[in-house]
């Protein structure tokens, strides 16, 4: 077996080692090292290719996934703080969110490593890097629910109801370049509220930067509706138009390679003050994949690349794999569009982009929703036939909208009137986005189901099967 | 690889840029010569908290900014025209959250012209907040009294409250600013929170009026009926939302009814807009 795949199958097994130990099926794991074990002795001894006996050790790939996340876990359990009264100096390690008179942000006592969630009123107003004399109750998180689980990932281990005394003492007392990077990016919202009424500079904020907050109950609502909560989830695409326009702006005055340059510090800043979601990360690790291997004349392989994205991301947070909706949804669509959409461009018989490329966003939005709809339905037990026409009718907009979004936030530094009326552009943009999201949201057509994980590995069992099948066809 | 698509894309982007910029000239410019004003007088539906809008003959002055929650920036964006992101006066009647807790926000995304407000100081984190955004955004203050007069076309603002009594007072809810407003002929009574007490001191210094803002919620404490057959609303406004303290009271609204008053109030009503139109005043309802 050729290195790279040796690679692959050893990674697949990692994973499958930290997802079987995440989802408390440890008993699984030596059933499963059991059978490849001996399926790769029969096989070695039928096909008498003796060489491959060494692979019966594979699985011990799978036991070290499963170890490192439990190593990992009880790491985490040395930092749990037992419920009770808490009044201890703080600071506070996340960039505040504000919804509704409400502020949530993680704090870390200065003399522990455990990370406290807070959740208090409008004000005073929290920075990232205040320290705080902080006094109030906190209840141990457990892990007994998806919340909580997704807690532990970003390794909060209590969380904290209004607490009875908040008086911020010192400022800046955690990183500076993260500290810089927030301010940016909350100035950087800032400006989109004062150039626009709040749901388009929500929506607008959203699209650029990510985020949920400032939609209210109603839009989001509105969103789930209508399948189009991932447009203010962080992707690649973000990354690709953002690239798009620092290159455009900074090519006038730079030469290409400074340009560069100066770009990969926008996108690493970026990723950092945007809070390094998942699915930004992947493509980031994926597009450097596709530099590096053109770099050193290499060929590129998909399955490769994808597998070492999720390797590196879970050896740095093994939790993420099963506890981070982000990252399952971040991979599955990439997978579903990459194997799934070719066919469907055949079946369908699609030869061009059609008007305003609808052709090209149905097999790509259809692709991405077979790939992911499992997950959707476990997490959010709402998926509506209709977003598949409500993501073809908005697709196409989202490029021009974002970068717009872009290009406000920098003439916003040069000129307040030109930014104002660039704005009311955008708001047009924006106006009829917000259209497509209520009308489908009102025309959703909800599947309501009761999934498990049982039919979920049915289900992902019997795509790969087709699209395996269907590729075979495809090549004979 | 930049180049290319740069120049592919500059063609059309800027062919369709050109056409957009120009739409919004032209709305632009539009809005500068062809607008006629009205007249329009809102209660905003803030919750439980004050908050309305003069918007007299294309300036505006929001009186209070209700409770953090949100909700004034909501029905801001409902109210005014999605260009103008300035407000010429904001006036805070007292410092109380429930007042002045939504201004925090809207100084963030509006530019203000001026805030006005009593000078007296309270000692809460909110309120000191609220006093370094307005000079983190260089908005300045003024400190307006009794006697104060602010004219603007047909627009003349009478401050009746605070005098040199009222503003000493240790409940912060009497030394509420108070004013007349009248446009053109119709006159409107702002009260903030005052309660029977500081009413019965201005009773002499108003005739009646057409619409009173019912003071604190509607409390029974306020709303004097001795008050109120003076200044004989027509029309009266409560601004509340859910709360404990049972404002409205069954007692106010009587003695509202007594009065012969129209009675529309937030909780039930939403955002409630009075226009007025020569003598006339059209109330329109959010919710019916």
């Amino acid at each position: 077996m050729s290195p790279h795949r040796i690679f692959f199958y050893s990674a697949i097994l990692f994973l499958t080692g930290v997802f079987l130990k995440s989802i408390e099926l440890s008993s699984f794991i030596l059933i499963i090292s059991g059978v490849i074990s001996f399926g790769i002795l029969i096989y070695s001894f039928l096909r008498k290719r003796y060489k491959l006996l060494p692979f019966i050790l594979l699985p011990v790939f799978i036991i070290t996934g499963a170890v490192y996340y439990q190593w990992d876990h009880s790491n985490l359990l040395t930092k749990f703080l037992t419920s009770g009264s808490f009044n201890e100096d703080s600071i506070v390690v996340s960039n505040p969110k504000k919804e509704e008179g409400i502020q949530e942000f993680y704090i870390k006592p200065k003399n522990k490593d455990s990370k406290i969630i807070v959740q208090t009123r409008a004000y005073p107003l929290v920075e990232y890097g205040d320290e705080v004399k902080i006094e109030g109750d906190i209840q141990t998180v457990e892990g007994s629910s998806g919340y909580e689980n997704f807690l532990h990932k970003n390794g909060v281990v209590a969380r904290m109801y209004f607490p009875e005394k908040l008086e911020v003492i010192d400022k800046n007392k955690a990183s500076n370049v993260k500290f810089f990077l927030y301010k940016i990016r909350n100035k950087s919202e800032l400006i989109f509220q004062k150039l626009l009424p709040p749901l388009k500079s929500a929506l607008i904020n959203g699209l650029t930067l990510g985020g949920y907050s400032g939609f209210g109950d109603e839009f989001r609502d509105d969103m789930k509706k209508s399948g189009t909560t991932h447009l203010v989830a962080l992707s690649g695409y973000n990354i690709s138009i953002l690239v798009w326009v620092c290159m455009a702006f900074f090519l006038y005055f730079f030469k290409r390679r400074t340009s560069i340059i100066i770009t990969l510090f926008i996108i690493a800043g970026f990723v950092v003050m945007t809070g390094a979601e998942s699915s930004v990360i992947r493509a980031a690790i994926m597009g450097s994949l596709v530099v590096a291997a053109s770099y050193f004349g290499r060929l590129y392989d998909l399955k490769n690349s994808v597998v070492f994205a999720a390797l590196i991301m879970v050896i740095f947070n093994p939790k993420v794999l099963v506890f981070d909706v982000g990252f399952q949804l971040s991979f599955l669509a990439l997978l579903g569009i990459v194997y799934l959409k070719p066919h469907l461009d055949s079946l369908l018989g699609f030869k061009d982009q059609g008007f305003m490329a609808w052709k090209e966003n149905l097999t790509v939005t259809t692709a991405a929703q077979i790939a992911v709809f499992p997950i959707l339905m476990v997490n959010f037990e709402y998926f509506s036939l209709s977003s598949l026409i409500a993501n073809v009718a908005i697709l196409e907009l989202i490029p021009i909208t974002m970068a717009l979004g872009f290009l406000i936030l920098l003439l916003y530094i040069v000129s307040y009137p030109i930014s104002l009326m660039l704005s009311w552009v955008v708001g047009i943009f924006l106006s009829i986005e917000i259209a497509i999201i209520k009308l489908f949201s009102s025309l959703s057509i909800p599947i309501v189901f009761n999934m498990n994980w049982v039919v979920v590995s049915i289900y992902y069992i019997v795509l790969i099967l087709l699209i395996y099948f269907m590729d075979r066809r495809a090549y004979v | 690889m930049f180049k290319k698509i740069t120049e592919q894309l500059n063609k059309r982007s800027i062919l369709i840029f050109i056409i957009f910029l120009s739409i919004a000239g032209f709305v632009f410019v539009y809005n500068i010569f062809t607008k006629e004003y009205s007249n329009e007088l809102y209660f905003i539906d803030v919750g439980q908290g004050d908050s309305e809008l003069l918007n007299i003959d294309g300036i505006q002055i929001l009186v209070d900014g209700g409770p953090p929650n949100g909700k004034l920036i909501h029905e801001l964006s409902n109210i005014l025209p999605f260009h103008d992101r300035y407000i010429d006066l904001v006036v805070i009647t007292h410092p109380q959250l429930d007042h002045f807790g939504g201004l925090i926000e809207l100084s963030k995304r509006y530019k203000i012209g001026l805030v006005l407000y009593t000078g007296v100081k309270s000692s809460s984190q909110a309120a000191q907040d609220l006093e370094s955004y307005l000079k983190d955004e260089n908005i300045q203050g003024l400190k307006i009294a009794k006697g104060d007069i602010i004219k603007y076309k047909d627009l003349t603002i009478r401050v009746i409250l605070p005098d040199k009594e009222t503003i000493k007072y240790e409940d912060l809810n009497d030394s509420s600013i108070v004013f007349l407003a009248e446009i053109g002929s119709v006159k409107a009574l702002l009260t903030g929170d005052i309660g029977e007490e500081v009413e019965r001191k201005i009773i002499d210094e108003i005739d009646t009026v057409d619409i009173l803002k019912v003071a604190h919620h509607g409390s029974k404490y306020s709303s004097n009926i001795d008050f109120l057959r003076s200044i004989s609303p027509d029309v009266s406004f409560i601004q509340v939302g859910k709360n404990s303290y049972g404002h409205p009271s069954e007692d106010t609204l009587n003695r509202l009814g007594s009065v012969g008053s129209q009675i529309f109030r937030t909780d039930i009503h939403g955002t409630i807009k009075a226009e007025i139109e020569n003598d006339t005043i059209k109330v329109f309802t959010k919710k019916k």
